[in-house]
């Protein structure tokens, strides 16, 4: 099958409307084309959607027999990497990603539950700009994650493409504010600290996507006026080194 | 605030606003063995697979056994989920539709009469018990994009996804050629997904 009668058939593959040889080359065709892995996530998402609209309460025993089938069902270790050998630089390159999966985990969460607002403010076009270039921070090959807590509670977890000069940077469960107080980040250059995106005033948690952060050495959090401000209010909460 | 959104062009909102982990979130903890997340995953999930299931298994009895291998397979190959590749959500329901559609497959014996019938692409009539599991919004807005489609590619994509068709098998039901059926069919996955996004 030639690589373009196999793009036709992503509509169908993602349907379950092919056949186990189709699957397989559309399958092939995918590790390859970064672009139609895309289109391949959004339209196993808009067919969920059609799968969710047929949702019907579930019979009152299923429950039950699910719960008590998985607990005497073993689990699928992650991504076999049996064959490799346990020298401590494994285990930190598994750990690495396992964070990053984690952490890409709460990054998608997120953006999931934020669409509901920006669908609102008819900027779809935006947001799914943005979505795919925090998709493609997540998956830059030399992405690496930065975890740092915050002061008063909560965390900064940094998502980092030195390559790409870009970061995603999540919030979560940040000391509580006022609506008149806002979190506001800072991008650090040697001692300098410029005013960077800020979160709604009383936002505890949050994603967001920075850019051109080549010779940008650190992040910087702050607690600021609502709307934020031109000049770091100290104290500063956290301060991530994202330099390698 | 209203007049902090010009400012903040990167910023959203976290969710859920009633503070329970999303899928997304479980389905982590669910991959590290956390029979607890499971049980919660279960809360969110139950009733979208068991209604695919039904949608397309049509027996109700057959439709429950698929529905409890798939969930058990969630739990059993949650550490193959991939954040990065979609929402649990989507990766949970494909697992199901994939599972319902072999069973379809494997069932020799069920009428392809009863197969077709069941198989277009409508959202089942208002039904309060489902409706109130499904949320009233989110069955009309993928109502209202059905709608928008193109008569042929409403019905390939019903006959394939809740009929589990293949689209070789679309093609000769609907008599129109397989070319055709197949860019019905992502012509129209396009066009519900830029509806849905839109629409939300």
């Amino acid at each position: 099958m030639n690589p373009m009668d196999v793009h036709t058939l992503v509509g169908a593959y993602v349907l379950d409307a092919v056949d186990d040889l189709e699957r397989a080359a559309v399958e092939r065709h995918l590790t390859g084309c970064a672009e139609c892995t895309t289109e391949v996530t959004e339209l196993r998402a808009t067919a969920a959607r059609l799968g969710g609209a047929a949702a019907a309460p579930p019979p009152p025993g299923l429950r039950d027999r699910v719960l008590a089938e998985a607990r005497r069902t073993r689990q699928l270790a992650p991504a076999a990497r049996i064959a490799e050998p346990v020298s401590s630089p494994a285990v930190v390159r598994r750990w690495k990603a396992w964070t990053a999966a984690a952490v890409a985990a709460a990054v998608i969460a997120v953006s999931v539950g934020a669409t509901t607002y920006v669908v609102q403010e008819r900027r779809v076009s935006t947001e799914r700009q943005q979505a795919a270039d925090i998709r493609a921070v997540l998956a830059a090959p030399d992405a690496r994650v930065i975890l740092a807590d915050v002061t008063g509670g909560g965390r900064v977890s940094v998502i980092k493409s030195d390559q790409r000069g870009e970061a995603v940077v999540v919030m979560t469960d940040l000391p509580e504010v006022g609506r008149d107080r806002a979190y506001q980040l800072w991008t650090i250059v040697g001692t300098n600290a410029t005013a960077s995106n800020v979160m709604a005033g009383g936002e505890r948690s949050g994603v967001t996507l920075l850019k051109g952060l080549s010779s940008v050495d650190a992040l910087g959090l702050t607690r600021e006026p609502a709307g934020g401000s031109v000049e770091p209010t100290k104290p500063v909460l956290a301060a991530v080194p994202i330099r390698r | 605030m209203e007049s902090d959104s010009a400012r903040t062009p990167h910023l959203r909102a976290a969710p859920p606003p009633d503070g329970r982990p999303s899928a997304d979130e479980l389905l982590v903890l669910v991959a590290r063995g956390d029979e607890n997340a499971f049980s919660a995953l279960y809360e969110q999930v139950a009733s979208k697979v068991y209604g695919l299931c039904v949608r397309v298994v049509r027996d109700p009895a057959q439709a429950e056994e698929v529905a409890q291998e798939a969930l058990v397979e969630v739990w059993r190959t949650a550490s193959r989920f991939d954040p990065a590749r979609g929402s649990a959500n989507s990766w949970v329901l494909t697992l199901a539709h994939r599972r319902a559609v072999d069973r379809v497959r494997s069932a020799q014996a069920a009428s392809e009469r009863d197969r077709r019938a069941a198989a277009t692409a409508t959202v089942a009539p208002y039904d309060e018990v489902a409706e109130e599991v499904a949320g009233n919004l989110e069955r009309q807005a993928v109502r209202r994009c059905l709608g928008r489609l193109t008569e042929l590619q409403n019905e390939a994509i019903g006959l394939a996804y809740y009929g589990g068709y293949t689209y070789r098998q679309v093609s000769d039901l609907l008599g129109i050629g397989l070319p055709t059926v197949k860019t019905r069919i992502r012509d129209g996955l396009i066009r519900l997904r830029d509806c849905l996004e839109v629409t939300g």
